[in-house]
């Protein structure tokens, strides 16, 4: 099966030419190939995703394509190691906070559970160490506590603001 | 979806599910540092009780590369304490700390569905000191038990324990507790249907007195100071015994009983520095799983009974620390054919006394 080639369409209309294999670490496509039995030939529609950013992904996983797969999640493996991110992940995670957030929600959709801890990781390197409004400022994020709550959480911050 | 560039997503865009994945890649600290103040969504996502289930109060901050602390920040822990454990200790099953916080955590709040704590990076000393209870009186019992430790923990659902001690006998020995009183002392105190083993033994001679309580089954890996008084029961977890006795021999039955009442030992432990009894009934022993054998503070007779293949059976056995002298005896320097069969499997041999290894001797062990 090697080398066969299945064709998949974002939503702009561009049409991949993508290698089974690769193609498959998306679990949402292999769930369709698998168990909608579907033909070769057929075009899959990827309703949720435009061009640009399916461009990513198949570059992603293009480059992920022989990695072993990942340890089951649970409690005790959950855990943080959010400064792990391999060089070739960094570079290719070099994207505006748009694009990122695009390529989490793609991950997502598609099921492709590695491109979706690196990328959910990165967001979490852009918010470690940060102060709540550092954080709003990176994010551009508006503060919706009404003043009440506002004047309750300056209160309880007051003695740790000069930190 | 919005996939416009003229109109970038932002990250309160990415569905909660997302988010809360994002939350889970965070240290607990950073998520009640900063997180819960930025809005309103992330306050809720930030005390999900999906997420807050392991309350982590590690944090590891490199100094250098050498030097690093697991320690959380003086003015963050406060802020959580006073602030967000009121809010969320309801709901934590496992906690993490460290020597820092471990008094603040614990006491600021208590923990109705707590399951599971971890201790990380307390010093030994100061460790022991929050784990040891101090008991009033000289023998451990079902009522000191009940009285220092189940009295403070009313949700404990299971209780295992074995407990050795050991007491000097001063002068009068009429009013030692006895077996009959230690088990006795389990009946009617909230212990339920726990069913507690015992052992007394008194050393005369040297006016010691040792218990040895454990509930039954017994769960544990590890048996300490078996001895003479000891009277049978099944311990299919332990997996290293240590049979001790100064006044009295250990006999071949007694072996034998032990064979079958640890059937999955690997470890074996002789320390009796008294001769065995001959004895001419003797039937076969088999420790079938038994790996290492120490017989380094054994009288020489052990050495015989456990290495002529004729008395015990090793089939497994690799590894073997023992006194020179009793090796040299036993195998009548290392000609002896009734002991060459466990000895030829041996990989290792621990033998503290310097020695010089002979023709015979790299013979009798060919696998060393």
């Amino acid at each position: 099966m090697a080398g066969h080639k299945i064709k998949l369409q974002s939503n702009d209309g561009d049409i991949f030419d993508v290698e089974v294999e690769i193609a498959k670490l998306s679990i949402t496509i292999k769930t369709m190939l698998e168990d909608l039995s579907m033909n070769e030939e057929e075009i899959i529609p990827l309703p949720n995703i435009n061009s640009a950013i399916f461009k990513k992904v198949i570059q992603w996983t293009t480059h992920h394509k022989d990695d072993p797969p990942l340890p089951p999640e649970d409690d005790e493996n959950r855990e943080k190691n959010t400064n792990d991110i391999s060089s070739w992940d960094q570079e290719f995670l070099k994207v505006d906070q748009g694009t990122l957030f695009e390529l989490i929600l793609a991950a997502n959709y598609l099921d492709i559970k590695g491109l979706l801890d690196v990328t959910c990781t990165s967001v979490a390197n852009m918010i470690k160490g940060k102060t709540s409004e550092e954080i709003r400022q990176t994010f551009n994020i508006k503060n919706d506590f009404t003043p009440q709550e506002e004047e309750q959480i300056k209160k309880e911050n007051e003695w740790c603001e000069n930190k | 979806m919005n996939t416009s560039n003229n109109n970038p997503l932002n990250i309160l865009d990415l569905p909660n599910e997302i988010l809360l994945n994002i939350i889970s890649k965070l240290s607990f600290i950073d998520v009640f540092y900063s997180l819960v103040n930025i809005n309103e969504r992330f306050a809720q996502l930030s005390l999900d009780p999906l997420y807050i289930r392991h309350l982590d109060m590690t944090v590891v901050t490199m100094k250098s590369f050498f030097e690093y602390t697991f320690s959380v920040d003086d003015q963050v822990l406060s802020r959580i304490c006073e602030n967000i454990l009121p809010q969320i200790h309801s709901q934590v099953n496992k906690l993490t700390i460290e020597q820092h916080s471990i008094e603040r955590i614990l006491l600021n709040a208590s923990y109705p569905k707590l399951y599971s704590i971890s201790f990380v990076n307390f010093q030994k000393d100061i460790l022991l000191q929050y784990l040891t209870v101090r008991f009033n009186s000289n023998v451990i019992d079902g009522i000191q038990l009940h009285d220092e430790i189940l009295i403070h923990m009313p949700r404990l659902n299971k209780f295992t324990f074995s407990i050795n001690t050991k007491l000097l006998i001063e002068n009068d020995i009429t009013d030692i507790t006895t077996k009959e009183d230690i088990q006795h002392s389990f009946i009617g105190k909230e212990f339920g249907l726990i069913q507690v083993g015992s052992y007394v033994y008194y050393k005369r001679l040297c006016s010691i007195i040792e218990y040895h309580i454990y509930t039954l089954p017994y769960q544990f890996e590890n048996f300490l100071h078996l001895n003479n008084s000891f009277q049978g029961g099944m311990f299919h977890n332990v997996r290293c015994l240590t049979m001790k006795d100064d006044t009295h021999h250990f006999e071949h039955q007694l072996l034998k009983v032990i064979s079958q009442d640890f059937p999955f030992l690997k470890e074996l432990i002789i320390k009796n520095v008294l001769p065995q009894q001959k004895q001419h009934s003797s039937s076969l022993i088999t420790f079938r799983h038994l790996i290492l054998l120490n017989l380094a503070e054994a009288h020489v007779d052990y050495a015989e009974e456990f290495l002529v293949d004729k008395n015990i059976h090793l089939p497994c056995l690799l590894n073997l620390r023992i006194k020179f002298e009793s090796l040299e005896m036993v195998t009548k320097n290392f000609t002896n054919d009734a002991t060459r069969l466990t000895c030829a499997k041996l990989k290792k041999l621990h033998i503290d006394d310097e020695f010089v290894q002979s023709k015979n001797f790299q013979k009798y062990f060919p696998l060393l």
